[in-house]
Formats: structure tokens, sequence, C-alpha cells
């Protein structure tokens, strides 16, 4: 089995050690990127912006801990549900907000809308609307950094619905092929579109297929933002220096959802998919929800009372003026 | 030298101008290096050619993840068939790069396998289809010397093209003449001078146009001959000149596509107000050509040459080219 597990790379185990001394810098990150996506969600509420945006909320944890475990030259290509990366790599949620407000000021001249936002600056070289359609172009970005920067890495961000798509199962084999230093990342949140897994096709073992590749594989909790920095930054360590990809997956779950009753029916669940959360908001927040499937729910227990409300407190400062 | 010959050095010659080209595709390096297409690629150091698994979508896609990184490349097709497979790449993935203004070069050079008897999915040769899908530019390689300025000029250059070979024309000889480039894109070729009327070619119909203009030639009505390689983007300025001179236009196109760039170019007529008749002989479209057959595109010379002489002949469109032999 030892294709399947990470390296015990010196660097690797380097930068474990370091995250264990950031805990405080992800909190602060995930509680930025929570409590700017709540502000996003308000003005989406409001009708501000004419883009269909898909928030990620619950999706904090992984977003950070890609962001932070990237280096300077490494890229990152996602999915239209991109705003939880585009945030993290981007602490001025003003110009994230002129983006979706397509403005020609905003720094990506207001060209991409929402599902395709890029920032190239922070490593954000292409996102994709199209199912699975970002992972063979992950691909080529890969080997045309390596080309240019040894060590660097890429990540390609995907959901469980692309798995189904062709491309997945393409780009993996090419990208092992050519060995190329890629991050396959799964946000697995159960849901395509309106169903979920068990709905629409049979169980697929992600980590067999990474077997088949002969590639290492990660499942990683998405609510446990310190075991996501810690399992994402070994990964990235191992496969920059193996010059192999790798498959993560991240389970999570995209809140947002509601439950609604009809009169003489069961109740039943309506899955968030786009636009605003209506029964969300950001004064409620950060916290959606106080259970495990809330990523700051887990975080806030890890930080004595005190502590967590003056990283709120500091969090909140800057945005409030956004819903002023 | 063959024409397959003859492309295949223009793509060695670029290569030894060019500074690093990833060179990618199924089987390129070994064997018949696709009949010859693209043996011996690695000129220098900085040209890599690898040889891929088979996924065109992936491959693709792998092209573009290139271009994003300025890194230019060619991804070889067996045949354009093949590419269909790899379609949302080259439309979504193209709109995207370009909106980013991606640096890097990628060409797809896809063979268009037009010798007629592979069968009912060896059929496409619809450059304008694609370019329609997905508004890049595609050059169909008709005649090995105009290949050769094409090649030199768009094979390595930013952006996204397609450029066609046609393996109907491998083993066959290059003609010798050279033809003219006559717009800045060298996307229109002029292949012979003449006052009797203006013979556009498009597609991989170059050949039928020579022989159809001899015939009329050898009547006494020798024509402007123009061969058309570009598929987007075309400068009819020429070839408007021409029909305003002649004030007869035949339009030759072998293509199985409802996108005639032949249509365009009578709609820039209109627009410029040249009064002419044309003749247009485009390949039928039928389900006969799903079997495999020599598919041969015959012009009716005769009729051709009637058309010509005279003058008052009334019927300005017709089909006269078939696909059957």
């Amino acid at each position: 089995m030892e294709a399947f597990e990470t390296s015990g790379s010196s660097r690797a185990q380097d930068t474990t050690r370091r995250a264990g001394d950031v805990m405080k810098t992800l909190a602060r990150e995930i509680l930025r990127l929570r409590l700017s996506m709540l502000v996003v969600n308000e003005l989406v509420k409001r009708r501000a912006f004419q883009v269909p945006i898909h928030l990620a909320l619950g999706h904090e944890a992984v977003a950070v801990a890609v962001s932070m475990a990237m280096s300077g030259q490494d890229r990152l290509l996602l999915t239209h549900r991109n705003i939880h990366y585009n945030i993290a790599r981007n602490a001025d949620l003003a110009a994230e907000i002129a983006e979706y407000r397509l403005e020609s000021a905003a720094p990506g001249g207001g060209r991409f809308g929402a599902m395709n936002l890029i920032a190239p600056e922070h490593g954000i070289v292409y996102t994709s609307s199209i199912l699975g359609n970002c992972l063979p172009v992950a691909v080529g970005v890969a080997k045309g950094l390596a080309t240019k920067h040894a060590g660097a890495a890429t990540f390609a961000v995907t959901g469980d619905g692309a798995l189904e798509e062709g491309a997945f199962y393409e780009a993996l084999l090419m990208a092992t092929s050519l060995r190329l230093p890629l991050i396959f990342l799964v946000e697995n949140n159960d849901w395509s579109m309106y169903t979920r897994i068990a709905e629409r096709r049979c169980a697929l073992d992600l980590q067999r297929m990474a077997e088949a590749f002969a590639i290492p594989f990660r499942r990683l909790s998405g609510n446990d933002a310190e075991a996501c920095l810690d399992g994402i930054a070994a990964l990235r360590a191992d496969i920059a220096e193996a010059q192999r990809p790798a498959i993560v997956e991240v389970t999570l779950a995209t809140l947002g959802d509601r439950e609604v009753t009809e009169e003489g029916k069961p109740p039943r669940t309506i899955n968030y998919h786009h636009g605003g959360a209506a029964h969300i908001s950001y004064e409620a927040g950060p916290i959606i929800e106080e259970s495990e499937r809330d990523p700051i729910f887990r975080l806030s227990r890890q930080f004595q009372s005190e502590t967590w409300q003056q990283l709120v407190t500091e969090a909140r400062s800057p945005l409030d003026g956004f819903l002023a | 030298m063959t024409y397959v010959e003859i492309v295949n050095a223009a793509i060695r010659e670029r290569l030894t101008r060019a500074e690093r080209v990833v060179c990618f595709g199924q089987n390129i390096t070994v064997a018949s290096c696709l009949s010859g297409l693209t043996r011996d690629l690695a000129v220098h150091e900085g040209i890599e050619a690898i040889n891929t698994p088979n996924c065109e979508n992936a491959m693709a896609g792998f092209g573009f993840g290139l271009m994003l990184e300025g890194v230019d490349s060619i991804f070889f097709v067996k045949q354009l068939d093949f590419l269909l497979l790899a379609a949302d790449q080259m439309v979504n993935t193209w709109n995207m790069a370009r909106q980013a203004g991606a640096t890097g070069s990628f060409t797809i050079v896809p063979i268009v396998v037009d010798s007629g008897f592979e069968g009912p999915q060896s059929r496409l040769n619809n450059l304008a289809d694609f370019c329609s899908l997905g508004d890049f530019e595609a050059y169909a390689l008709s005649d090995a010397n105009a290949a050769e300025t094409i090649i030199a000029r768009h094979l390595v250059a930013p952006g996204f093209r397609l450029l066609a070979p046609s393996q109907r024309l491998f083993r066959s000889a290059a003609n010798q003449e050279a033809p003219e480039g006559i717009d800045g894109e060298a996307g229109i070729f002029q292949l012979a001078s003449g006052d009797a009327a203006t013979i556009v070619a498009f597609n991989f119909a170059w050949p039928q146009a020579r022989s159809l203009r001899a015939v009329l030639t050898a009547a006494g009505h020798p024509a402007d001959l123009f061969g058309v390689a570009a598929v987007n983007r075309i400068d009819w300025t020429a070839i408007a000149e021409s029909v305003a001179r002649t004030g007869q236009l035949i339009l030759i196109d072998d293509s199985r596509s409802m996108n005639r760039p032949g249509e365009r170019l009578r709609s820039a007529l209109a627009d410029r107000g040249i009064a002419h008749r044309a003749l247009p002989l485009y390949r039928r479209i039928d389900r006969r050509d799903l079997s495999p057959n020599p598919d041969r595109f015959v012009l009716d010379e005769a009729a051709v040459l009637e058309w010509i002489a005279r003058s008052e002949f009334s019927v300005t469109d017709r089909t006269i080219g078939h696909a059957h032999g």
C-alpha cells in the first residue's frame, strides 16, 4: 500500500508542524471567508447582482487549507462554485463584489461574471461552469508549469458530480501518464444540483480508483480545518517531490438547504444550489448550524469562548460596512 | 516530393524556428508517425514530442492548459472525426482562454480522412462547422505549396486554430505551381488568372477547381482561380475585385456542411453591389456516402462549360457536384 500513502519527506513533515502553529490564522481566514460569503448572500438576497452566484457555505475549511498550502507558483483551477477559493485567495472583498457587479474597474474588468471568475494574480488561472471541464485543462497547466517552475504544484477542484464525466477519468489518466504534480480535489457534498449520489448513480470508491492508477489518495473531512490543512499541505509536498498526481476527496455539506413540509406529505429537503440562501443571515452568523456539518461550529469549539468571540469580532469589523 | 512530405517538412521547418513547443498526440513518434505527417518532430531540445493515451477531450484541454501557461503546443489527431470528442474544450475552454488573454499558441492538426472507404464514421470534412461552433480559425491544407505558407504563418502563433491536411492527398505529387498568397493571413491564394469567370475553391476542392479551370481554358475561357484555405475571418477584397471584372462566379466546395463560406462571399458581393451570375457547385449531401465509397467529388465540367458559354443561361443556382463517382 506504499503508493497510496503520502511520503514521509522532511518537507511534508515540516509543513505539517507549521500547520499546528497556525490555528489562529486558520480560524481568522475561515471566519473571514464565512462572513464574506454571508455578506455576498445578503447582497444576493437584495438582488444586487445579475450574475448567478453559487455560494459555498460549509466549504470554507478546505478552501482556506488549499490556499494556505499553495506556494507562490502554484496554480488553482476551479468550477462554477468558486467563490470560496476566490475569497480565500483574495482578501479584498470589494474587488470580488466589483467582479460580480461586472464593473470595469474590478481586477478582472468584470469580464468573467461569477461562474468563470479567475484571479491569475492569486494563482486562480481557470474556472469552468462545464462539469469536469477544468480537469483536462489542469493537466495542461501542470505540464506548462513543470516546464517553467520546478517544485510547483497544480490543484484542480471539482465536485462529486464531475466524477461522472469522462473528463475526470481522461484527465487522471493523462496526468498519471505524464507524471504531473496535480491534485484532483473532489469536494463531495453528495449533491449534483438537486439529486443525491444515491439517487443518480452507483457508489464510486475514489480510493480504489487511486489504487488503480497507483497514485496517492487522501479522504478528508471538510468540517475539520486542521486536518484539511495538514492533509493537503503534506500531499502537496509529496506530489511536488515525487512528480505524480493525487486524489483528495473532501466530504462536506453545502449549507443553506432547508426542510419543507406540505400537508399530507413527509418533510423533504430542498438542497441549496445557487442564488441566495434565504433563511441564512450575516447578522446571525458566522455559525449557520450548531452541528458537525458546519466547520465553523466545529472550529469554535477548539477555542475558548472569549478568544472565539474576539476572533469573530475582528473578522466582522472590516465587513460590516458592505451592508450599510 | 509528395504532399505529406512537404507538409511534414514545413512543420519541422517551423519547429526549428520555435523556442519551445510541446507536440502531442497518439502514435506521433512511432510506427508510420501518422503516415509521415509527424516524422522527426523533435528537431531540437526545446521541441518535445509526446505519445499520449487515447483521450481526445483531455488532450484538447491539455493544449489549452499549456496555452494558459504561455507554452506553445501542437495536437496531432489521426482523424478529424475523433475531434468531436473534444468539442467541449474547443468551444468552452477556448472561450475562457481568449477571454483570459492566454498568450500561448495551440494548434490542432487533424487529418481529414476523406479517402471514402473507411465507412460511416469517417465522414467529416466540415471545417466550417467546427469554426462556427467555437469562433476560431481553421485552414484546409488543400494544396502542398499553400500549406507551406499557412504552416509557416500559423502553426506556432498566439491563439488557437485548426490546420487540417487531407489524407486523400497524402501520396499525391505536389503541384509545381507555387500559389500566390494574396491576403495578410494567407487564407486566400490566387492559383491562376483569366477574364472569363472567377472560380473560387473552398475546403479541399482545389484539385477539382484546377481541373475545371483547365477545361475552361482549353475551350477558350480562361478564368481567375482562387483557393480559399481559411474558413473564418476571410478578407474577400481580392475575389470581389475579380468578380467585378469577370461578372461570373463559380463556387466549388466539397465539404459536407451547411456552413458554406461561399455563401458568405455572395453576401459580401451583394453588400458591395457587385452584379454577377453565380454558379455554386456544392457537394450533394445524402445518405449514400455513409457506405464505403470512393468519395469522389466530381464536377459536371461540360455543364459548367455550357453555363459559361451561354451567358443568357438563366439558372443561377445549380448544384452540379456530386459525391459518388
